[in-house]
């Protein structure tokens, strides 16, 4: 969406035309989000990796946090039960990490929550293509 | 209470994500002036340069929280005045320390609503108090 496209528009039509835009562009990097999660706690959880951890950690605190700001709050909500395993870890220094079929759970459902994502529809706005 | 009009708006959120959809809302519903970083180690100096009526603050950042970032602030005599709303994705419950430290005026809890983001910003700024005690303006 450009300037251009809502210039047009009444204020409160241009603003959800581009709240469509950032909704499109954040749902276009979900998917590599969450592999990136994935890859981080994976590699944590075999190397007993802290900082790792941390960083799959704070990835997911801003997924919990946005994805729903954006309408996708199934995400949101995979994305939170991941959480709470991986916040136990960073709590209390002698909590063990979590097993890899515990983790390879959750993912999934990470996983399988981002793959059902679809753009909320927007009927009074113009389509949007997402950007590239 | 103050009628200083809320006009300039200093975000301060790492998550580029969140960050285009709260400056998105506060231009084009709030039609505010607002100067964006992703770095608290960014903030001070932006917020010298660009002299925010309010701040809003996220809480969790990679190089400094936002409390600790607000902490330096009021050490700033430029800054130490500046009110600030926090953004956050934790409970009352877990941080109900947060709006008692001094000049903030509010929460915002996240997930929101991008459209009820502006109308919670002005009755946050409307039912803010005068208080010499404290670095409110």
């Amino acid at each position: 969406m450009t300037e251009e496209l809502t210039s047009d528009m009444a204020p409160e039509d241009a603003f959800l035309a581009q709240l469509d835009v950032l909704r499109h562009r954040y749902l276009a990097r979900l998917p590599g989000l969450v592999a990136r999660i994935a890859d981080l706690s994976g590699l944590a959880l075999e190397t007993k990796e802290r900082e790792q951890w941390r960083e799959a950690h704070r990835l997911l605190h801003s997924l919990a946090g946005t994805a729903p700001t954006y309408g996708f709050t199934a995400v949101a909500q995979a994305a939170r039960g991941l959480l709470a395993l991986m916040t136990v870890v960073l709590d209390d220094p002698s909590a063990s990490f979590p097993g890899p079929k515990e983790l390879d759970q959750a993912l999934e459902r990470l996983r399988q929550a981002e793959a059902e994502s679809e753009p909320l529809p927007n009927p009074e706005g113009p389509i949007i293509a997402p950007a590239p | 209470m103050s009628a200083d009009p809320l006009r300039r708006i200093l975000l301060v959120e790492d998550d580029l994500d969140i960050q285009a959809v709260i400056q998105l809302s506060l231009e084009m519903n709030g039609g505010f002036t607002v100067a964006t970083c992703a770095r608290a180690s960014q903030a001070l100096d932006l917020a010298r340069s660009f002299g925010p009526d309010l701040i809003l603050l996220d809480v969790m950042m990679p190089d400094l929280n936002g409390p600790a970032l607000l902490g330096a602030m009021r050490q700033d005599p430029d800054l130490a005045g500046i009110p600030a709303v926090f953004l956050t994705a934790k409970s009352l419950d877990e941080d109900p320390w947060l709006e008692r430290l001094p000049g903030v005026l509010a929460r915002i809890s996240k997930p929101f609503d991008p459209q009820e983001l502006v109308p919670a910003l002005l009755r946050i700024w409307a039912g803010r108090v005068r208080d010499p005690g404290s670095p409110r303006p």
